[in-house]
């Protein structure tokens, strides 16, 4: 195998330095310059898969005692791995984007799947173009099932696969258990997607932590689709208007522990620290208060702001001495927002307690 | 042995281009396959390598189907055609250096032997070797492989006289020795005379006509060409 890599080399050697080069440019200098590596990387596609073919050159290699895995390795998995690795770094290095390794490794995998299969099923350039578009659109269809980036990845080189042998490869194992395989993913991945995700919120790589913390919050995934409204009436004021407590059909507070422990592992409350807790603070009725406090008493200012966001849709006054003491505190963030916690509670009830040394 | 049975080929346009009920194909020995530009000739040898698959029939190498066992088979059968390209701008010393490091019973004995009898250039660029070096240099890369099917299509044709002597002659030799088939498309009559053993005349995708060359001469008692003209003209009658 080496020995007709070398020589496979010898003859492409300028294609692999043009995909360098390019790939180079397009780190380096962003913006328009990105495209000019896709366009080597195209150009090399079509050199390696379609132009023998019209050339009729690879067929001395086809004509070599390789078997037909080592040829698939050849015509397939090689340029598929360079086009993966290309794309990667030009996605992931893009300027003034921030660095997602996740987002670029799929669509990596995604769109070298892509161009490999056209190049293979291709007769011309003009095909080849034709058939990006074809199987692009086609890959669009599914872009909204989860794990559909999984799927194009193995059709594509089962795909592959069975054009390369010509059809002489059966049919059934290479066309039709795929294609079965990719549906049962397709719907069994966005059927359990929410365990999915779960499960990759336990996974020692934060990257993937976040990503997937965002896409649950994203879907509110630890509260259920139906909610119910509880009125509480003021017993001291049947004047005023009752205040609306929502109840969520399901609260699973086991999941939302864990999209805690991502979220708030950040030195500071970020956005998505936020939105978070903007989002538990509808729920006051399913609140784990234990937790609640536990991050309120903490020494960690994420997870203090994280606390006194929730702590905004109380609709009694709790923890008073302790917001009290983040009052004075000497992150302003913390102590603004405690202010304005203090604040929507006297409106609440300004009889209950004393009057505030603060106003 | 390479048999053929029931085959029938059809292309792009649903024309018939073979139509072959039967055909057996004989070694040792040099067979000619003979017949006009569109006879079917190319088809024949493309099917016989296991490049194609018919529409019909069977094409096989002792029992097994040669398309659907490719790739155990591609070892046993050589197709050497202008179909078949080398890389142009690499050297004779990397194709040999190649195929040499990927070969699993390469015979030194066979090179050796070939590089003194057909005097190919050691590290010359594809693109600058002749037509007969370039011939010479594919027998090269094939016969230390020891195929045992060696099929020729039209390579020969634009040979001058001793590029296609010292072909066939090591042709013809490495046959008897291996006992290996060699079939070899031309129109070359001289060639035919001088080293077929069999022949098979295609028209329009049939055979028609098939034997050991000798046999049809003596019958015929007249030379080889006109037999060909004497079969093109029984088939136009009919």
């Amino acid at each position: 195998m080496i020995s007709t890599f070398m020589f496979l080399f010898k003859q492409y050697w300028s294609f692999f330095l043009l995909c360098v080069i390019g790939t180079a440019f397009g780190i380096y200098y962003g913006g328009i310059w990105s495209f000019l590596p896709f366009m080597f990387l195209l150009l090399f596609f079509y050199e390696w898969n379609i132009a023998p073919r019209k050339e009729r050159t690879w067929s001395f290699i086809e004509s070599l005692p390789l078997s037909f895995n080592k040829r698939f390795i050849i015509r397939v998995i090689l340029p598929l791995s360079i086009s993966i690795i290309i794309i990667f770094l030009l996605t992931f290095f893009k300027k003034n984007k921030e660095l997602d390794f996740l987002i670029s490794i799929s669509d990596a995998v995604r769109i070298s799947s892509l161009f490999v299969l056209s190049s293979i099923l291709a007769r011309s350039l003009s095909g080849f173009f034709a058939w990006i578009i074809f199987t692009y659109f086609l890959s669009y269809l599914m872009s909204n099932y989860f794990l559909y980036e999984f799927v194009v990845f193995i059709l594509s080189l089962f795909l592959s696969y069975y054009s390369l042998s010509e059809k002489r490869a059966s049919k059934i194992k290479t066309l039709v258990v795929p294609v079965f395989i990719s549906m049962i993913l397709l719907v069994s991945g966005n059927l359990l997607r929410v365990k999915i995700y779960e499960l990759c919120l336990s996974v020692p790589y934060y990257n993937l932590q976040i990503t997937v913390a965002k896409s649950l919050l994203k879907e509110r995934a630890f509260i259920g689709k139906d909610i119910s409204v509880e009125l509480l009436w003021n017993r001291n004021d049947s004047m005023t208007e009752p205040l609306k407590v929502v109840i969520p059909s399901h609260y699973n507070d086991k999941l939302l522990e864990k999209m805690e422990n991502v979220i708030l592992k950040e030195n500071y409350c970020t956005q998505i620290c936020h939105v978070l807790g903007d989002l538990v603070s509808n729920y006051s009725k399913n609140w784990n208060q234990e937790r609640l406090e536990k991050y309120l008493n903490s020494e960690r200012v994420t997870e203090q702001i994280y606390a006194l966001r929730v702590l905004e849709g109380s609709s009694q006054i709790m923890y008073l001495p302790r917001i009290l003491q983040l009052v004075k505190s000497p992150e302003d963030e913390v102590s603004a927002m405690a202010i304005e916690v203090l604040r929507k509670w006297g409106d609440i009830d300004l009889y209950q307690f004393p009057s505030n040394p603060i106003f | 042995m390479i048999e053929v049975n029931n085959l029938t080929l059809f292309g792009k346009s649903h024309n018939l281009r073979l139509d072959i009920p039967a055909l057996k194909f004989y070694s040792p020995g040099i067979t000619a396959l003979v017949g006009h530009n569109g006879a079917g000739k190319s088809s024949l040898l493309r099917l016989m390598s296991g490049l194609e698959k018919s529409n019909t029939g069977l094409v096989s190498y002792l029992g097994k189907d040669i398309f659907k066992d490719f790739e155990s088979l591609k070892e046993k059968i050589h197709l050497i055609s202008w179909n078949l390209e080398l890389y142009q701008g690499l050297t004779t010393k990397d194709h040999l250096k190649l195929i040499k490091s990927v070969s699993k019973n390469w015979s030194v004995e066979i090179e050796n032997a070939l590089l003194k009898d057909l005097s190919v250039p050691p590290d010359k660029r594809i693109d600058k070797l002749s037509r007969g070096e370039q011939v010479r240099f594919r027998l090269l890369l094939s016969l230390p492989r020891k195929p045992m099917v060696i099929l020729l299509d039209e390579v020969t044709n634009e040979l001058d006289t001793d590029s296609r002597r010292i072909i066939f002659k090591k042709l013809d030799s490495y046959s008897y020795d291996t006992g290996a088939q060699v079939v070899v498309a031309t129109n070359m009559i001289e060639d035919i005379e001088r080293y077929a053993t069999d022949i098979i005349l295609l028209k329009k995708g049939k055979v028609i006509l098939q034997g050991a060359l000798d046999n049809i001469k003596e019958e015929h008692k007249t030379n080889f060409e006109e037999i060909i003209r004497i079969y093109e003209r029984k088939d136009l009658q009919l």
